[in-house]
């Protein structure tokens, strides 16, 4: 499912004195089956966008298409039913680990799907593959949520909104507060994801997550789209031009280009592959 | 100076939930030691049990030499200071005013001297424009200053950071690395504990305390301690980046020298 | 939500903002007490609920409360004002003598719609104070000012101070519990959750999955503030100074003063049975209220010109 940004204007209290604009003529693309991250500091509007894609909250000028959905700020060309819509773009929001509520853990995973008119035994049978799909095993299935640990209830969480079986997964900075261990597992879950066939939108701080697992990014700042685009171009010009943090690759990267290594970025994937470059540049220029 | 010292200290929360399971060490007065480990491996038990707000097994504890127990427990506190993770649920004040006061309410300090301490505390920590705001207009880093600063006006030896940065975001977390280290710049003899699992932060510290399943599994400097990456694997943690580059050369017959990446970068 | 903003405090630099918010709440009550004061006849009692009208008027200029809210107050009260008149209107009083109407077979007595309207601007003049007043004082003072009345009760081991420390607690949390709210809320509704629609059971179902989260996390958040309160040194039992002090000055003093001969003024009224007839005396009080109301607007403006320099 491709979702597009047609010029939309968001503001917050239109209703109130107090009228702030979130989202400034957003005008962007998050292609289908991509690994889309969204990044920019605290403010910059990404909460807000992302809300967009599931007509939680509707432009107050242009339009988000959704596959064949519109959320648009025309009554008209809006589509009457959103529900649907919820139920293809799943969105996780931010300490997702407090919105669980039913009495098992099974239970609450299914909560989603059955929304959506699915049947019980049906969606507990997705429950319980959505589960083992996080890493929750068999024996929480009947737990109560709350018996679990924090790390645990987020993935279960996340697993809830899997089970809907959305086309596309919005997550908005699921890796706060793990450890480097959560954090890899999660990505790794999100990494499988994407690789299945589903379009994943990541809201997040960590540039090092960006470098390492997006295919697209797009940088946000004061309401404003001001990157679009691959991630390892985003790295090769300056970051400090949005003045978002620097991956301590590209850090390292850049300081060894400066002292007159040359490496072709499209084929470094991992560590090794630079550390193999770097070896190699030393012993031809010995 | 032994300022903490900690013998064969264990605390459940129930039968199957056991947090620390015996541990011992001690930490030297005046340093910048980080306690690192994965979620749930006993960290911020321990915190709580230093600032006595889990009773800890009897003659386990002994701060400023002196044992904590009942008696001695709120002398003791008044002695040290803790930042928590979450910036919303230790902000007790309406605005950052009334929360700097309400720890100098608490010390009885009279109410002639508080606007002055208030004052020179939210400077230390560039709060002093947002006095009168609410805790709802101000970000996570700022609410964290604010906190900082709380806990810095009542002269604390010991100063407890519970992962005071990890829901913040890069400018927050920057802000808040910043102000440690000019704190500690200012106040050389105070003790700064670092709960943590941001290795590279920890990477930056005098010493280096790992748990793992409520035990020590080692302790020691960071540039030592942080070099096996199997191994800290195995407990849930990263290597510091320079670590893991140093490692990956060197295994290729490549031997740098320098401990961060700039000092890195220049010998390559 | 928009229900809540009702009566939240507004910053704003005027005479009345500046009073102290024991003597807001001592001149409220007073207050109250003159609005419910009864009169032997209906003219009394409507013209006494005029000036009171106009003073309260004048003290929502003064505060510079906005009157769209005071409105929108009232609004909210729109059922149980049909719900009084019906009933009013209905039950024929016992001392009803003049039909005003005729609907069908069902007369409608003077009587009774005098009534209905004495408890409507009633209602009217209390929902508009208590709003003066809660607009006008920021919350935490109000908890001190409470803290102070009860200060008495300390005598039987009350807990004043407990309770204030609630309260102001309370009150800091409720934009983060909102906030809190509104997430919980948006993301039960990207589950397929519909709050606003459905059947009595979904819906029920909908406020359980919005319930339960919140309990959770505000649990939490009560344990982990708890935390800290205790780690920062807080002792409800020891002894403790307090930054807060309540100001007592001139101007409270007069309109603590004002307030109660308003108040004394209406009981006069009512059981010596002044009527309208009473000579001279209705217009002087009129004419010295509004002197006094003047002299109080002007230190208000005056106020607000002397903030804006």
């Amino acid at each position: 499912m491709k979702l597009k940004f047609n010029h939309v204007d968001f503001f917050y209290g239109t209703k109130a004195p107090y009228l702030f604009q979130a989202l400034n003529d957003i005008d962007c693309e998050i292609k289908e089956k991509s690994f889309t991250c969204i990044v920019g500091h605290t403010g910059c509007g990404k909460s807000t966008l992302i809300q967009q894609l599931n007509g939680l909250l509707i432009p107050s000028k242009g339009s988000v298409f959704a596959g064949d959905f519109v959320v648009s700020s025309n009554k008209k060309e809006r589509t009457k039913k959103l529900k649907p819509l919820r139920q293809k773009v799943g969105i996780v929001f931010q300490f997702s680990e407090y919105q669980l509520f039913e009495n098992t853990v099974e239970e609450d995973v299914a909560f989603g799907p059955m929304n959506f008119g699915v049947k019980k035994e049906e969606a507990l049978k997705i429950a319980h593959e959505s589960l083992l799909k996080v890493g929750i095993g068999e024996s929480f299935f009947k737990k109560s949520p709350f018996d679990l640990s924090g790390g645990e209830r987020r993935r279960v969480a996340i697993a809830g909104i899997m089970a809907m079986q959305p086309e596309v997964i919005v997550l908005d900075e699921p890796t706060v507060g793990l450890d480097p261990r959560g954090v890899k597992e999660m990505m790794l879950l999100f990494k499988q994801l994407h690789e299945q066939g589903t379009t994943v939108v990541l809201v997040t701080h960590d540039m090092n997550l960006v470098y390492g697992y997006a295919s697209d990014v797009i940088v946000m700042d004061h309401g404003k789209v001001v990157y679009q685009g691959g991630p390892h171009e985003l790295f090769n010009r300056s970051v400090d031009e949005y003045s978002l943090e620097t991956p301590l690759v590209t850090k390292l990267i850049q300081g060894l280009e400066n002292k007159g290594y040359k490496f072709d970025l499209q084929k470094i994937a991992f560590i090794d592959d630079l550390v193999d470059e770097i070896v190699k540049q030393r012993r031809t220029s010995k | 100076m032994k300022i903490i010292e900690i013998n064969h200290l264990s605390y459940k929360y129930n039968e199957t939930d056991v947090a620390i399971n015996d541990v011992s060490f001690s930490i030297e007065a005046g340093k910048y030691v980080t306690i690192i480990g994965h979620n749930g491996s006993g960290k911020s038990t321990f915190a709580k049990l230093l600032m006595g707000l889990l009773e800890p097994n009897e003659n386990s504890i002994k701060e400023f030499g002196i044992d904590l127990n009942r008696k001695t427990i709120h002398e003791l506190r008044n002695r040290m200071g803790i930042v928590f993770q979450n910036p919303d649920n230790q902000f007790v004040g309406a605005t950052v005013r009334d929360d700097l006061a309400f720890g100098l309410e608490n010390r009885c300090v009279k109410r002639e001297n508080m606007d002055e301490i208030i004052n020179e505390y939210a400077k230390k920590v560039n709060m002093v424009e947002f006095l009168d705001k609410e805790p709802e207009n101000l970000s996570g880093g700022q609410k964290q200053r604010v906190a900082i600063a709380g806990v810095l006006s009542m002269n604390p030896e010991i100063v407890i950071f519970d992962e005071a940065t990890a829901m913040l975001d890069p400018k927050g977390k920057k802000e808040i690395r910043e102000t440690i280290l000019k704190m500690k710049k200012e106040n050389p003899g105070m003790t700064i504990l670092s709960i943590t699992h941001d290795i590279e932060e920890a990477y930056q510290a005098d010493e280096v305390i790992a748990f793992n399943d409520g035990k020590v599994v080692f302790q020691g400097k960071p540039a030592e301690v942080l070099k096996d990456q199997k191994k800290l694997q195995e407990i849930g943690l990263d290597i510091p980046f320079v670590v893991l580059l140093k490692n990956k050369l060197e295994a290729k017959g490549v031997k740098i020298e320098g401990s961060s990446l700039e000092e890195v970068v220049k010998n390559l | 939500m928009s229900n809540i903003t009702l009566g939240r405090y507004v910053p704003r630099d005027t005479f009345i903002h500046s009073l102290d918010p024991r003597v807001k709440i001592i001149s409220l009550i007073l207050l109250m007490v003159a609005i419910f004061i009864s009169y032997s006849t209906w003219e009394m009692t409507f013209i006494m609920a005029g000036i009171l009208g106009l003073f309260i008027f004048l003290l929502a200029l003064i505060s510079n409360t906005s009157f769209r809210l005071l409105f929108k107050s009232l609004r909210a009260m729109w059922f149980l004002i049909i719900f009084l008149l019906l009933i009013n209107i209905l039950i024929k009083p016992n001392n009803a003598e003049i039909i005003a109407f005729s609907i069908g077979s069902l007369d409608i007595y003077w009587e009774s719609i005098f009534q209905s309207l004495k408890i409507i601007i009633r209602l009217f003049l209390m929902v508009s104070l208590t709003m003066i007043l809660t607009t006008s004082t920021k919350p935490l003072d109000l908890t001190y000012a409470l803290e102070w009345f009860m200060k008495p009760l300390k005598v039987i081991k009350f807990p004043t101070h407990e309770i204030a420390m609630t309260i102001s607690i309370a009150l800091r949390f409720i934009p983060t519990l909102l906030n809190e709210v509104e997430r919980i809320m948006k993301a039960q509704t990207s589950r397929g959750v519909d709050f606003k629609h459905g059947k009595i059971s979904s819906r029920f179902k909908a406020i359980i999955s919005l319930i339960i989260p919140l309990f959770i996390a505000s649990f939490q958040r009560a344990e982990e503030l708890a935390d800290s309160m205790e780690a920062r040194g807080y002792d409800p039992k020891a002894k403790r100074t307090t930054y807060h002090k309540l100001r007592f000055s001139v101007n409270d003093l007069f309109v603590f003063i004002l307030c109660g001969a308003f108040m004394a003024a209406t009981i006069v009224f009512s059981v010596m049975n002044f009527t309208i007839k009473t000579p001279l005396f209705v217009p002087w009080l009129v004419i010295g209220c509004c002197l006094v109301l003047f002299y109080l607007f002007g230190l208000g403006a005056a106020n607000a010109r002397r903030y804006k320099k």
